[in-house]
């Protein structure tokens, strides 16, 4: 796999994840997000690993061929619907970018807390790139968005096969813990559905979100934007 | 045929693949390879029969995973698994001389700090295991796939502590020369080495090409046999088939003949036919001993410093003399001594020495604390400082990579407590010249004392390079004629035992006024008669100063490179440096400097102007300007700190915070005026010591992330807030025990205690952690928060409170306190 190298994170997007709501950020803050960006691009190494499998629906659940998974829940069913394949996504800033941010915590918190959403912002970008890849490897097909493990009702607790699955502990250094935290902190674990046909656009909408009534952008009257 | 027989060969063939071989063989992905064992036995057996067929002399168990974090979905137990598979192996050698090895990969989740797996629960998984194989009869054992330096060492500790068997470990090493983890190639194999590992070496993530540097980079650090067993070349990525076919893959292994490389295996992607054509490589291939240099280095798991030139050890984490740091001691403010490691670092410490002991507090216990959060911010090598055995064993098991022992003197009682343990760890040891009838006034004497101990250490096997000398600074005011003795006591020990020294520098000028001046010349003049390295405070830029000067005029800064790069442009005054301003904020020494400052007549207006320009400084975010118009107004006489809490600082936070709570104000101003108002407490509070008065606290208030959850920006960014507002915050960190909890409210008698997680399973425990506060019956109010609670929820699960924000958990404060 290529190497992903961060570049131009988003600034309005690491706004968002801070709670401004469409407002902008003033020059101070600005200049932070700014050194921050760069403190990012140099210290985090980006690593990801994908791998594309056949699935089959089942009565109990989606199963992942050539593997040992089975995606249970309706969220993970409606996602997949009309699919014939899946790439499973995993993709790291690597434990450096843990380091940093703790160190900021230290002595400036201000900045580790712009440090922590630009992070957040630096993580997407590298799935994004990934998706990148993955479209040019199988080109005319059409992908879903990247699903979450724990996100509706799939069970997080698939967290741990599906890095099996992946290899991931070997491979890019991702590894969760009893709680199912990944490790390091900056990472992804997702699903992306292939499908033939054109996928209607189907926007992850916090009416079919589990996880609405506790959400933290909802909580302050936002969206996480998916 | 034993391990020790084997050793004999030139070369020894390890085996091939076990994963890649068995998916060839229907094991599906996400499978558990262990369970084969049960599963397909014929299968294992046939693989084995395969590499023993193809020239392996050692064949290693299917236990990659068999660790009871791995196996916990499953319905067999480590030991079940480690029997089957030992005994599958051991059919398999039968008539034959091969060895069989237990092989131990990593538990699959990360350890503190990264992590959340203690040392200790490390330490207990692979102890599990090791015990299973050695009752199983496996020949040796094999540590292999690891990233983690501190993981792999919790590992070889288990194997060395429960089992006399021999012990193989490799690492895996990236292109750029680290593990995932950012561990380098000379701590791994000095940390090994030092921990007493049989051979040590590489597998796995690459080709042989790629692993050549690696094995090169890694013959410099270790006289220990090496060992490479690398993959198939690099996966292709579609297929995920490998793309270095057998004969090729020899032919890339034979330059490793020539680093002494003796052990030769294949890992993912590799079957016999790579372990034939090694064999037949190796048949053909001459045996060059290795050659090895002794080093002489320290090391964190990412950083190696070489003692090879004088180094500058940080003395600042040590609470002699200092209210400050014995007040964060007691209150476990880890952050305190972080902060203080940050900034010596910054300074130009290379090494930072660790001394937490006070009376009243579990110093054991902080050492261990100390250590794990130190190691999650700085890279530099640390001196674990401490008199009592059982704290410094404490440290050295915690500790990730090779650090100094700070110290055993030449009393026998204290030789033989502290030497076994610097040898048992690999530990660096400072000797002090003194013994049971003190420090002795000649330079003669201390030079015999510091004689036997190196005797003694190398009786014991600890290598001559890791011993250094401290012979000893007294005070020049009390013992004039005892400074020239310590001098000629440095180059004695320097020339004629070969060892490299250590100094506590600043006690030569106790009792002295301007005490800077005095340490600055003896440091240059210790330096200059033997000494490596100093114990000094960097932040005092007049010390560093002497320190570059002295490199660069004994021509160990080449070229004048590091000099130049810190001095250039820059005028120095002979003072401390703050740690908020560069050298450069400094303004250049003048008459003014030395003329004592005349009581200051400020009037009534310029108190006003001052406090409003302190207000803006705290709406703006302007940290240092905040602490300076403090440091101004507690100048004025008769102004009273709290007239200043009460008429500026909480005004202007209740303000901001009032903004942000209508969402005209966002997260990073409401921390960066917060941040203000922390440097503005610290001036008061700093006043307020010195004048010997407690400080200001309107209260105690614990905060924990909960037990599994290692997410705590939130709960930090609560601290700096109920800070402000003159709280005292216990902060117990992430993971935490929810008996910890209890304890610490119970000791600190707190009104309150604030609790965060962040994910949903882990809310789990925060419920725990108050149904535990309520059973023990302690008397206090608990606040919750964290992204995925709802107040509901809190309510479910017996919170008397619920905060949506850091801004709502001072309101809850202030409602209890």
């Amino acid at each position: 796999m290529n190497n992903i190298k961060l570049s131009n994170l988003n600034k309005e997007e690491c706004a968002r994840y801070l709670g401004y709501k469409g407002n902008s950020p003033d020059e101070r803050v600005k200049n932070i997000m700014d050194d921050c960006e760069m403190d990012i691009i140099n210290t985090a190494i980006p690593r990801y690993l994908y791998r594309q499998f056949p699935i089959e629906f089942k009565a109990n659940g989606v199963e992942v061929l050539g593997t040992s998974l089975l995606l249970t829940g309706n969220s993970i069913r409606n996602h997949l619907e009309g699919c014939s394949k899946v790439f499973i996504l995993a993709a790291t800033l690597s434990g450096e970018m843990d380091r940093l941010i703790a160190r900021t915590q230290i002595n400036d918190m201000a900045k580790a807390v712009i440090l922590d959403a630009m992070a957040g912002v630096a993580i997407e970008q590298v799935c994004d790139k990934a998706e990148v890849q993955m479209k040019k490897e199988i080109e005319g097909k059409y992908f879903t968005y990247r699903f979450g493990i724990g996100y509706g009702d799939l069970p997080i607790f698939l967290e741990h096969e599906i890095l099996d699955v992946l290899n991931a502990s070997k491979l890019i250094g991702l590894c969760s813990n009893e709680s199912y935290i990944l490790t390091p902190r900056k990472s992804v674990l997702c699903i992306i559905g292939i499908s033939d046909k054109e996928i209607k656009s189907m926007r992850r909408g916090c009416s079919t979100c589990k996880l609405s009534n506790r959400c933290e952008f909802r909580k302050r009257g936002d969206r996480c934007g998916f | 045929m034993d391990f020790k027989e084997l050793l004999k060969k030139d070369y020894i063939i390890l085996d091939g693949a076990m994963g890649t071989m068995l998916q060839a063989r229907g094991l599906k992905l996400g499978g558990i390879p262990e369970l084969m064992n049960f599963e397909a036995p014929e299968i294992i057996e046939e693989i084995y029969k395969e590499y023993l067929n193809a020239g392996s002399n050692i064949i290693y168990t299917n236990t990659f995973g068999a660790n009871r974090y791995k196996l916990a979905h499953c319905d067999r137990t480590v030991e079940e698994v480690i029997t089957k598979a030992v005994s599958i192996a051991k059919e398999a050698t039968k008539g034959g001389d091969a060895l069989v090895a237990l092989d131990l990969g990593p538990i699959g989740q990360l350890l503190e700090p990264t992590g959340s797996l203690s040392f200790n629960d490390a330490y207990e998984y692979y102890k599990e295991e090791v015990l299973a194989g050695v009752k199983a009869g496996a020949d040796l054992i094999v540590l292999e796939t690891q990233t983690d330096l501190l993981e792999v060492k919790a590992a070889l500790l288990a194997v060395k502590e429960n089992s006399s068997l021999p012990v193989l470990v490799t690492m895996t090493f990236e292109k750029n020369m680290r593990t995932f983890t950012g561990c380098n190639i000379s701590s791994m194999a000095l940390t090994l080495t030092g921990l007493g590992a049989d051979a040590i070496g590489v597998n796995c993530s690459l080709g042989p090409e790629e692993l050549l540097p690696i094995v090169e980079e890694m013959r410099k650090w270790t006289n220990l046999p090496l060992i490479v067993k690398p993959n198939a070349g690099l996966p292709d990525p579609l297929t995920g088939e490998y793309d270095v076919l057998p004969e090729e893959f020899s032919k890339l292994m034979e330059p490793m003949t020539t680093l002494g490389v003796k052990f030769y295996g294949g890992c993912c992607g590799t079957n016999e036919k790579y372990i034939s054509s090694l064999n037949e490589m190796l048949k053909k291939a001459e045996f060059t001993s290795p050659v090895y240099d002794n080093v002489c280095a320290i090391c964190s798991a990412t950083n190696t410093v070489m003692i090879n030139e004088p180094r500058v050890i940080g003395e600042r984490i040590n609470p002699t003399g200092k209210k400050k740091f014995k007040e964060a001691l007691l209150n476990n403010d880890i952050d305190y001594i972080l902060n203080q490691a940050i900034t010596q670092v910054e300074a130009g410490a290379e090494i930072l020495d660790v001394n937490v002991g006070l009376p009243g507090i579990d110093e054991r216990n902080m050492m261990i604390n100390t250590i794990t959060a130190l190691q999650g911010v700085v890279d530099a090598p640390l001196q674990i400082d401490s008199t009592i055995p059982e704290v410094l064993e404490a440290a050295l098991r915690v500790y990730n990579g090779i650090p100094i022992v700070n110290s055993c003197n030449g009393e026998e009682k204290s030789m033989n407590a502290v030497l076994p343990l610097v040898k048992k760890y690999g530990a660096c040891v400072v000797g002090l010249c003194l013994d049971e009838n003190g420090i002795p006034k000649s330079c003669d004497e201390r030079f015999q004392i510091a004689k036997k101990i190196l005797n003694k250490a190398m009786q014991l096997g600890i290598p001559k390079e890791k011993v250094f000398i401290d012979c000893l600074t007294l005070t020049a005011s009390a013992e004039q004629e005892g400074v020239v003795e310590t001098l000629k006591c440095l180059t004695r020990v320097r020339d004629e035992l070969g060892l490299k020294t250590v100094l506590g520098v600043s006690n030569i000028s106790f009792g002295l006024p301007n005490r800077e001046l005095v340490n600055q010349s003896f440091l240059t003049m210790a330096l200059y008669a033997g000494l490596t390295l100093p114990i000094i405070n960097p932040n005092i830029a007049a010390m560093m100063a002497a320190f570059r000067a002295y490199k660069l005029l004994a021509g160990i800064d080449s070229n004048s490179v590091d000099f130049i790069e810190n001095y250039s442009n820059v005028i120095l005054k002979m003072d401390v440096c703050d740690a908020n301003r560069t050298l450069t904020d400094v303004p250049p020494l003048n008459k003014n400097d030395i003329i004592l400052k005349e009581n200051s007549n400020t009037d009534k207006s310029d108190i006003e102007t001052i406090e409003n320009n302190l207000k803006h400084a705290v709406f703006t975010g302007m940290k240092s300007e905040g602490a300076v118009l403090t440091r101004e107004l507690l100048e004025v006489d008769g102004y009273e700190p709290m007239t200043l809490v009460n008429k500026i600082l909480i005004p202007a936070l209740d303000s901001i915070g009032d903004q942000f709570e209508k969402g005209t104000l966002f997260l990073p101003q409401l921390i960066l005026s917060a941040s203000v108002a922390q440097s503005c407490f610290e001036v008061i509070k700093d006043k307020l010591r010195s004048e010997n008065k407690s400080p200001i606290s309107k209260g105690k208030i614990i905060l924990a992330t909960v037990k599994g959850d290692i997410h705590d920006i939130g709960k930090n960014i609560v601290k700096v807030l109920l800070e402000n507002y003159g709280y005292t915050v216990i902060d117990l960190g992430k993971d935490v025990d929810y008996q910890t909890v209890v304890d610490a409210a119970i000791e600190h008698k707190v009104k309150l205690v604030g609790l965060s997680a962040l994910m949903t399973t882990t809310l789990v425990s925060m419920k725990e952690t108050i149904k535990l506060l309520r059973e023990n019956n302690v008397d206090c109010k608990v606040v919750v928060g964290g992204a995925v609670l709802t107040p509901e929820y809190a309510r479910e699960i017996g919170a008397d409170y619920y905060a949506t924000d850091a801004k709502e958990s001072v309101d809850v404060a202030k409602k209890v306190i």
